[in-house]
């Protein structure tokens, strides 16, 4: 009762009505504050630092012109916004921006960060002007042993560096001491630690550096391992502004998954196997919703899907910020509240994977609700990757005896990106025979797809747009204290999204707004392009791996020299 | 107290009057007076999986039941056990061996029964139809509706029937398929299938009326690259198809939809987030709105309609009408739920929903002329999404739900969210049972009326709930009836009265009111059992009309109660003993 009480803002009587306007901000509170203990105040000097997101001003709006960006008839066609462009007609004005900031220094907080787009401002002060100004108290957690954050407790006693304390708000807050700027601010971020971003470090010493490797596939002796990868996809040699090997530090993304979350000991295996960073100091688990509520069996399939999204993110850009975000369940939670999630409480991740997804036509009812998400997200620059299957062209995976064709949703949404599939066979990398691809019955082509591959014409959304490893000769990820093969595009999918946290990092740390429009437009010449392969079963028909974008990998596979190059 | 409470009820006779715990002095009269007959039906091995029927006293059950589970992957193993049929007075058949739990059902009318059956074909189930005798249950003679394609799940997770009880619309896969069903609909009286869809067309989603006119989604299923399949919204009356009628095309690349109350109307998204009106009687045709996100319709023939737009601010208008409100932006999020109030002045709904823990915010909007600002007004956090209801002016909800949506703080308000007051720590939600006492003097209720000897009559609505709740955090896989290992003492109230504890240990769902309210039956003090993989209790009987006794334990091992018919009702009874089936008449 107290726990609920002090966590929740308060039980009988209840608290007044209040009205909600842009005072009452969204996710005040942590989930995991629930059954937690207070254990005293926040320090008062504690430095607390906070991300400001800033309330655009039309928000359908942007999403109209993210359509017209992609209607070839529109005036608006291929016309993308630079950063100023976007504050100028979205975003709160310069004097606005400069005001808030302004006024936050008055009230005693340092900005440390401003950006072109006025999309987000980043402030830090000590905890007693944090509450002061945003008008509630800091409050220390500790979870209990019963309660859904036990898991942090397991971390912790094991040496993990996630506590089993957290930090969070008392209290609903508001941002009346902020008078007449109030009304920019549309999100809070960093006012508690429930689910913490750790600080990028550097690499540690002593590590090599990452070998030259070659911008074609070989034939590899064993398991693509995270070397392998960076080398085939020519991210060795990808230098970023300041002349430096991309790896992704300083970039953030992130991973929903669901169940059983990767046990520390297979991630430790896993760097220390390939001589990776220490992982810790930059991969962080989020529980959405508390520990795992699946039944053992399916966490346990869960868990291993885990295990192989974090491993690829982390062998393939090594330095890169991971928030690996878990829903307690994976019915009703991984695509609803994980997605919401991602897109609300972690903004600065530039890029997101997820290695699940359904046969679209069962998913007809939830469609709109998620596009309108992702719309969103890319309209903010956060870019979503979906593993496209791994039963070929047929989504539903019904077998080979109706062959009816379909595509996985959400990969067939046009607001992400379908990740395909491709595996190596005497050192040439082809369309992989089980990767997810075909035509979308549910969408129209995008218009970014208008006049491209081999079916122009179809009305449809094409999946894939691009494609990674996902079979032969398999990816190395360790699991149960051992190196395990790995296959399908549930690797494929967080291969891009490593991919994408250097590209993020090579274009000095901003996502890209509008990415398939930016993507197709740079598909022919930045891409690896994969010929030869089908995505068959061998009796639901496939599509071939063709000279440019095909519907089996879509433009190809990564080439991040060229990617970067192309992308400035 | 309550464990007090209960001890002394363990002795206490049927017949003492209440005249200590509030609520007057109410005589128990001849109501549970008479001894509670307690007859075991059918064989003498261990059952479960009932399902009974409102229309006589028939139950289906399985015995000898094979506890299912999961399989490596995860997927469900069904309990498999042989289906019997049997009755209050001494029949009993057995229709099947090898029988999913719960792959059974009664048709809406009692007059026939559904059961899968192993197919003879292939490894898949077969679906039979058999009528049933009126009176004492006479022969079982089945009729073979489909030869297979059905799955080991429950019925009502492959199949539903119509409104007008007319139709089973059932899911059928295909030789070969694994994930995607095919639309089958049986028209019951005549046991054949009148109308289907091949290639996976049953996991679109389908909606029939009361005049049976089916509306479904679907494509065209497409078997070659480069031509796309395109999903559509269609409908056709069933009673036509059975004549070979063509389905009409309603509209393309379709999303939710929903009848009006009027059944005359369809209101649905397009993909694109345009929101269209459709008239199934003119087949015309109006775009309402655009960049909707969700939407929810009234009570009324013409709503009112509410949506959520892109930029999730809150819409409402009558259907052809212009809006009467909108909020601003961010008012709202994609899974937001709208109730109106009991007279429609008020609109609540849900924000920042958690759709895996059940929860959300819970804010109001003023619909009432002069009153309508479009500011939604906040009320509660971590409000449940299922337990939430009006009672004679008054809101009732769970809030402060904990992390994992399993229970709450249960607390009554005025309809504007003021005036609150705790009724209960701890309850479970979706836990609560309510029901509606009949008046006494109400003629018109037949057979189901209360008590006519003078007893006083009760003030409706009464609750009964698990307060005080716990889960069972070793239970890793799933029990038998695929219900939650959560538990917790059982308390009954009338209005909005503090429950009264009336046991410290019951399994949420163990327990149910009688179709007059004025019994409520449950399994008390109950305990696992790991090898049956379900909860097992004492049947208790609790007469709503006092507060304390009687209390009358009559008997143990129960893991299911079925539905109250006429003072009786069936139990499944695996660990009592003789083991099986009871009938439990009072």
């Amino acid at each position: 009762m107290l726990g609920l009480g002090l966590g929740l803002g308060g039980c009988s009587p209840a608290a007044e009505p209040v009205v909600a306007d842009v005072a009452q901000l969204a996710a005040h509170q942590p989930a995991r504050i629930v059954g937690a203990h207070v254990v005293g105040r926040v320090d008062r000097a504690q430095v607390i630092e906070l991300v400001l997101g800033m309330r655009l001003t039309d928000v359908i709006a942007v999403q109209r012109l993210v359509a017209r960006q992609s209607d070839p008839s529109s005036a608006d066609f291929h016309r993308f916004l630079t950063p100023a462009q976007f504050a100028a007609t979205f975003a709160p004005s310069q004097e606005d921006y400069d005001g808030l900031a302004a006024e936050l220094v008055r009230l005693g907080l340092t900005v440390t960060r401003k950006v072109d787009g006025r999309t987000t401002m980043s402030v830090k002060g000590p905890a007693s002007v944090v509450e002061s100004v945003f008008g509630t108290e800091l409050l220390e957690y500790e979870d209990s042993t019963t309660n859904t954050s036990v898991r942090r407790v397991e971390a912790a006693a094991s040496g993990d560096r996630v506590s089993a304390r957290f930090y969070a708000p008392s209290s609903r807050f508001s941002l009346d001491a902020l008078t007449t700027w109030s009304h920019l601010v549309a999100q809070v971020s960093g006012l508690d630690s429930a689910a913490p971003w750790f600080p990028h470090l550097h690499m540690p010493s002593g590590t090599t550096s990452i070998p030259p490797g070659p911008a074609t596939p070989a034939a590899l002796p064993g398991l693509a391992d995270p070397a392998d990868i960076r080398a085939i996809y020519n991210v060795n040699g990808a230098l970023g502004k300041q002349g430096q090997q991309l790896t992704g530090a300083g970039e953030t993304v992130a991973i929903l998954g669901t169940g059983t979350p990767p046990p520390a000991d297979d991630l430790k295996g896993f760097v220390d196997k390939y001589t990776l960073p220490d992982y810790t100091t930059h991969y962080t688990q989020v529980f959405l919703g508390g520990p795992n509520r699946d039944p053992a069996a399916a966490a346990f399939q869960e868990e291993f899907e885990d295990v192989l999204d974090a491993d690829m993110v982390l062998g393939t850009a090594p330095q890169a910020s991971v928030v690996h975000v878990l829903t307690a369940a994976n019915a009703g939670g991984l695509f609803n509240d994980g997605i919401a999630f991602v897109i609300n409480q972690v903004p600065q991740a530039h890029g997101v994977s997820v290695s699940f997804g359904t046969c679209e036509r069962a998913a007809a009812s939830e469609i709109l609700q998620l596009n309108t998400l992702f719309a969103q997200a890319e309209a903010q620059g956060q870019t979503w990757f979906f593993s496209s299957g791994d039963n070929g062209t047929d989504g539903c995976q019904d077998g080979s005896k109706n062959g009816v064709l379909a595509v996985d949703w959400p990969a067939s949404s046009p607001y992400v990106f379908g990740v395909g599939g491709t595996a190596i066979l005497q050192g040439v990398e082809k369309a992989w025979n089980a990767g997810g691809g075909g035509q979308s019955e549910l969408f129209p082509k995008p218009a970014y797809q208008q006049g491209v591959g081999p079916y122009p014409n179809d009305g449809a959304r094409d999946v894939p747009d691009v494609a990674a490893l996902a079979g032969d000769p398999g990816v190395a990820t360790y699991f149960q204290g051992s190196v395990q093969q790995a296959e399908g595009t549930s690797a494929a999918s967080p291969i891009w999204l490593g991919i994408w946290a250097m590209l993020a990092e090579a274009r000095g740390h901003v996502g890209l707004p509008n990415a398939h429009e930016r993507i197709y437009a740079v598909g022919p010449t930045a891409f690896r392009d994969i010929v030869g392969g089908e995505n068959t079963d061998g009796t639901t028909a496939g599509y071939i791996a063709i000279p440019g974008f095909d519907l089996a990998t879509g433009w190809g596979v990564p080439n991040l020299i060229k990617l970067v190059g192309a992308l400035p | 107290m309550n464990r007090l409470l209960l001890s002394l009820v363990a002795v206490a006779s049927l017949s003492a009057c209440n005249d200590n715990l509030g609520g007057g002095a109410y005589d128990l009269g001849p109501d549970l007076a008479l001894p509670t007959q307690v007859t075991h039906v059918g064989v003498d091995v261990p059952a479960c999986c009932i399902e009974t029927t409102f229309t006589a006293p028939r139950v289906m059950y399985l015995a000898k039941p094979s506890p299912g589970g999961s399989d490596f992957r995860g997927r469900d193993i069904a309990t498999t056990g042989e289906l019997h049929i049997a009755d209050a007075y001494g029949a009993d058949f057995k229709l099947a061996d090898s029988v999913p739990r719960n792959s059974y059902a009664f048709t809406p009318d009692g007059r026939f029964i559904f059961y899968l059956v192993k197919s003879s074909v292939d490894s898949t189930y077969a679906l039979n139809l058999a009528p049933l005798s009126t009176g004492t249950l006479g022969e079982i003679k089945p009729i073979s509706v489909i030869p297979r394609g059905l799955d080991n799940t429950p019925l009502n997770r492959q199949a539903f029937f119509s409104p007008s009880g007319r139709y089973l619309i059932i899911g059928v896969f295909e030789p070969g398929i694994q994930n995607s069903s095919d639309l089958t609909v049986v028209e019951i009286e005549s046991a054949k299938v009148v109308f289907s869809l091949p290639n996976g067309s049953f996991d679109y989603i389908e909606n029939v009326t009361s005049s049976d006119v089916m509306i479904y989604e679907n494509s065209v299923a497409s078997k070659t690259p480069g031509t796309p399949s395109v999903e559509g919204l269609y409908q056709i009356p069933l009673a036509a198809a059975a004549g070979g009628a063509t389905p009409a095309l309603i509209d393309t690349r379709t999303g939710n939809y929903t009848l009006t109350a009027d059944e005359r109307r369809v209101v649905y998204t397009k993909q694109d987030g345009s929101l269209w009106l459709f008239d199934l009687h003119d087949q015309s045709r109006l775009q309402l709105a655009s960049d909707v996100v969700t939407f929810t319709m009234g009570p009324a023939a013409d709503g009112p309609l509410v949506y959520v737009a892109t930029d999730f601010s809150v819409h409402v208008r009558y259907l052809v009408r212009p809006e009467t409100l909108v909020t601003a932006a961010g008012s709202a999020d994609p899974w937001s739920s709208f109730t109106f109030g009991p007279d429609q002045s008020i609109l609540y709904y849900f924000d920042r929903t958690s759709t895996q823990d059940s929860v959300g915010e819970l804010y109001r909007l003023d619909l009432r002329p002069g009153h309508v600002t479009g500011k939604p007004a906040f009320i509660d956090r971590r409000v449940s999404l299922t337990d939430f209801s009006f009672n004679n002016g008054r809101m009732r909800y769970i809030r402060n739900v904990n992390g994992r949506g399993d229970y709450g703080e249960l607390v009554s308000t005025a309809l504007d969210g003021s005036d609150a007051l705790t009724i209960a720590e701890g309850v479970a939600t979706s836990s609560i049972a309510a029901s509606n006492p009949v008046s006494p003097t109400d003629p018109s209720h037949g057979a189901s009326r209360g008590p006519v000897d003078m007893s006083q009559p009760i003030t409706p609505p009464v609750y009964a709930e698990i307060v005080g709740t716990t889960r069972d955090e070793s239970v890793t896989s799933p029990l038998f009836d695929d219900s939650q290992p959560v538990t917790g003492s059982l308390g009954f109230s009338r209005g909005d009265g503090a429950p009264l504890i009336i046991d410290p240990s019951v399994h949420i769902g163990s327990y149910r009111f009688s179709r007059d309210g004025y019994v409520l039956v449950y399994a008390g003090d109950a305990k696992l059992d790991k090898k049956l993989k379900a909860y097992l209790g004492t049947i208790h009987l609790f007469q709503t009309l006092i507060d304390r006794n009687p209390v009358v334990p009559v008997l143990d091992g129960v893991s299911e109660i079925g539905v109250i018919l006429d003072r009786g009702f069936f139990a499944a009874a695996p660990g009592a003993t003789p083991s099986g089936i009871y009938f439990i008449r009072y």
